[in-house]
């Protein structure tokens, strides 16, 4: 390396030393370290993104917010789920990544901000450039004194699978409403299996003027890699989270709008998590042959395997052929993190099957 | 200067007085004001109103059509197209990179944005061309860092004077941005500054982010020359490009960033952590768009070239007077012989003549007499445009 390129890498690493490395799928693996189910676009969906891009909606800048439409189909869904919104609340983000990092960063800065463990990974990159204050603790126990800040509740957890149980969520805001905290309230995980307890926050009363919820179209099998989530809530932490995510991206790419458009209009959640939860089924029999005990999975799209050397089993599956999440870096220690395959399930299968009786046979 | 009228005289509404200080939102406002008005003609924001080519449009249908859209990318971007970026670099920049020296962002924007959180620490000082495309201002107030403006001139077309740099130079400055072509001036910085602004960096040890998103729309004898390709100075320089302005493709959200690889490699390692990758097909869109025919950038060229051309003498007839454009796709001119302010006028504008057209105060506080034109419509739409600004100019000079 030439002296003066140190300048500029020596002056990124900085920056970049208190983040993950970035993950590098490569087609000779399978890359289970996902939070989503991965798989194939249905081909009506795909004929709905092809017709927005061959009719050249897909060109220009979209508005802002996103196309009304995709607002709209999210403005529904929030008013159904308890949550009454209009189009106006809603943006449309990339992926739940950059979703998750403006919202945290507009919202964090220079706060208070509290988090209950497992407190997952993904908020690190937004609580430090904002600066916040963070305070971890169990939302089970004894809650911590608070004035003013934010919470940041992930529901279903990103790093263990499962919801918040309802009574838990309903002293969460209790709490909240008497401390007078904003909320984050990351729902992006799914699909959520039909009977795990899943309630949105924001439809709890007193919740709705205080929550902005996150939400992401990822849980569409194949859908994740077009990168598409959105954000709604109240005006007071919807619009400064909008105008972070205006400022760093313009819009988000509108072929991936119109898919999610149609993954809005044309899936069928029900379906969809059945579908993927046959899947998992296969990954869950695996871990019980093996007598791994697992975390109890409230969503179809991974499964949370207990270890206690996390990094050994990520490595031992990287030697075998899959990329899983270790825990130790998710946020989650003690744990790996397994995507539910789709087109790739019965290698991916073998593949895991002998990182296992690698680990255990040493 | 404004003779007639005072500023305020024309009672511009709340919502642009609200948003008059900030360039960004004040675009926004005056882009939102003109969706209500169903004839307006928009030539405001930077968004080609030609169409994405066809062999753009037909990779991007084929991936979606055999399933490469829904597999994942990794974060820096498609190994294709971070290659097939690397090879028209160093093949049409003479930039020295590589692969793993390029990062694919979602869009430019995003590039700006990545960068100043990357590079710049609380404190640190940024020189900054004015006028200036404002989204750079809110990117480096995030990270805590402060602008500091370094003037151009019309006299000179808005070239960017090593001088000028060199004097707003102090200890606490970290680096100098060039954005050439300019938005909103359409300058290209001409080779003798370039170098000797390069020699300045080196000199004090700075690094250069250079803005090139408009580096395809450069017209002779203006010449496009790449800082990163010039001697010693690859290790400190920071490019930044785009297909948005280049193909006609906004909304497929695409651009990057090409440096030394450890650098590219951190910057890989803040874009996981903040915005993730970015969506595969749009990916697979730029890659056609950079591997296929360039002919299209050439058409495209010359239609924008003649539009100014028509914009020029329309605003001279108009008795407007403007630095020459030498990039770019807008025409930055001094509307002061209206003697109304370039804030009022672009509302009277848009609200008499339906047309739409941002102050220069959108791209900096002093430029109150400027206004910026876009030449993104049709040329026949241009001329009406002339004509609508000559009927509203005649009723209130
Ligand atoms: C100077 C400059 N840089 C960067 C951008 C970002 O464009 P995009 O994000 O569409 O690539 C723009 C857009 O207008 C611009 O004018």
């Amino acid at each position: 390396m030439t002296m003066a390129a140190s300048i500029l890498g020596g002056m990124a690493a900085q920056r970049a030393r208190i983040l993950p490395p970035a993950p590098d799928p490569s087609a000779d693996v399978i890359d289970l370290s996902s939070e989503f189910p991965s798989g194939s676009t249905s081909p009506a969906l795909r004929e709905s993104a092809i017709d927005a891009v061959e009719q050249h909606l897909c060109d220009h800048y979209t508005r802002r917010p996103g196309i009304a439409p995709l607002c709209r189909a999210v403005a529904a869904s929030m008013s159904a789920a308890g949550v009454p919104l209009d189009e106006t609340l809603v943006t449309i983000c990339g992926g739940v990544a950059e979703a998750r990092y403006v919202a945290v960063r507009a919202l964090a800065a220079g706060q208070r901000v509290y988090l209950p463990l497992p407190a997952p990974a993904v908020y690190q990159a937004g609580l430090e450039f904002a600066g916040a204050n963070v305070t971890t603790f169990d939302a089970g126990g004894d809650l911590p004194d608070a004035q003013g800040g934010l919470l940041i509740v992930s529901n279903p957890n990103p790093v263990t699978g499962q919801v918040v149980a309802p009574a838990t969520l309903e002293r969460l805001a209790a709490w909240a409403d008497a401390a007078d905290l904003a909320i984050i309230a990351d729902e992006s995980v799914g699909p959520v299996r039909p009977e795990a307890p899943f309630v949105r926050f924001a439809s709890l009363p007193g919740m709705a003027e205080r929550t902005l919820t996150i939400g992401s179209f990822a849980e569409v099998p194949g859908l994740g890699a077009w990168h598409v989530s959105w954000i709604a809530g109240a005006k007071r932490v919807f619009t400064p989270v909008r105008d972070l995510k205006q400022s760093i991206t313009i819009c988000t790419a509108a072929a991936s709008q119109y898919a999610a458009l149609a993954a809005a209009s044309e899936v069928d959640e029900g379906e969809i998590a059945a579908e993927v939860a046959e899947r998992q089924e296969a990954i869950l029999s695996l871990l019980d042959r093996h007598k791994v005990p697992y975390l109890a999975p409230d969503t179809v799209a991974f499964v949370v395997v207990q270890v206690a050397e996390s990094s050994r089993l990520a490595a031992a599956c990287h030697a075998a052929g899959v990329i899983i999440g270790d825990g130790a870096l998710l946020g989650n220690p003690g744990t790996v993190r397994i995507a539910v395959p789709s087109g790739s399930l019965a290698d991916a299968l073998e593949a895991l099957d002998a990182a296992l009786h690698d680990v255990k046979g040493r | 200067m404004s003779k007639h009228h005072a500023p305020g005289q024309i009672v511009t509404p709340d919502e642009l007085r609200a948003v008059a200080a900030d360039g960004t939102k004040l675009r926004y406002a005056l882009m939102e004001l003109a969706g209500q008005i169903p004839d307006a003609i928009t030539l405001g924001r930077g968004d080609p109103d030609l169409n994405t080519p066809e062999h753009v449009i037909a990779a991007a249908r084929a991936a979606i059509l055999d399933g490469r859209a829904d597999l994942p990318v990794p974060v820096a971007g498609l190994p294709a197209l971070r290659e097939a970026v690397a090879e028209n670099l160093r093949r049409d920049n003479g930039i020295p990179v590589q692969r793993d020296d390029i990062l694919i962002t979602d869009g430019g924007q995003e590039a700006l944005y990545l960068l100043m959180q990357t590079l710049l620490d609380p404190g640190d000082e940024i020189l900054v061309p004015d006028p200036r495309y404002t989204s750079y201002d809110e990117a480096i107030h995030q990270a805590g860092a402060r602008m500091v403006l370094v003037p151009t001139y019309p006299e000179d077309n808005f070239d960017l004077r090593a001088a000028e740099v060199e004097a707003a130079i102090t200890p606490k400055t970290k680096a100098i941005l060039i954005i050439s072509p300019s938005n909103p001036t359409s300058a290209v910085v001409s080779r003798a500054n370039l170098t000797a602004i390069a020699e300045i960096a080196r000199r004090h040890n700075l690094i250069v982010i250079s803005d090139e998103i408009y580096e395809k729309y450069v017209y002779a004898p203006a010449e496009q020359i790449s800082v990163a390709g010039l001697p010693g100075m690859f290790e400190r320089t920071v490019t930044l490009g785009g297909f948005s302005k280049t193909y006609a493709m906004t909304g497929w959200r695409v651009g990057y960033v090409a440096a030394p690889a450890d650098f590219i490699a951190a910057l890989t390692a803040v874009k996981a952590a903040t915005t993730g990758p970015l969506s595969a097909v749009s990916q697979y869109a730029a890659l056609a768009a950079a591997t296929g025919p360039q002919d299209v950038v050439a058409e495209y060229r010359e239609i924008y070239r003649r539009r100014i051309e028509l914009m020029k003498h329309g605003l001279a007839d108009l008795g407007f007077s403007f630095g020459e454009p030498q990039g770019a796709f807008f025409v930055y001119t001094n509307a002061a012989s209206s003697g109304i302010p370039a804030f009022e006028l672009s509302y009277l504008l848009l609200r008499e003549g339906h047309v739409l057209i941002f102050p220069g105060t959108a791209f900096g506080e002093k430029w109150v007499d400027w206004l910026r034109i876009s030449v993104l419509q049709p040329e026949d739409q241009l001329a009406l445009a002339l004509e609508r600004m000559a009927g509203v100019l005649a009723r209130h000079r």
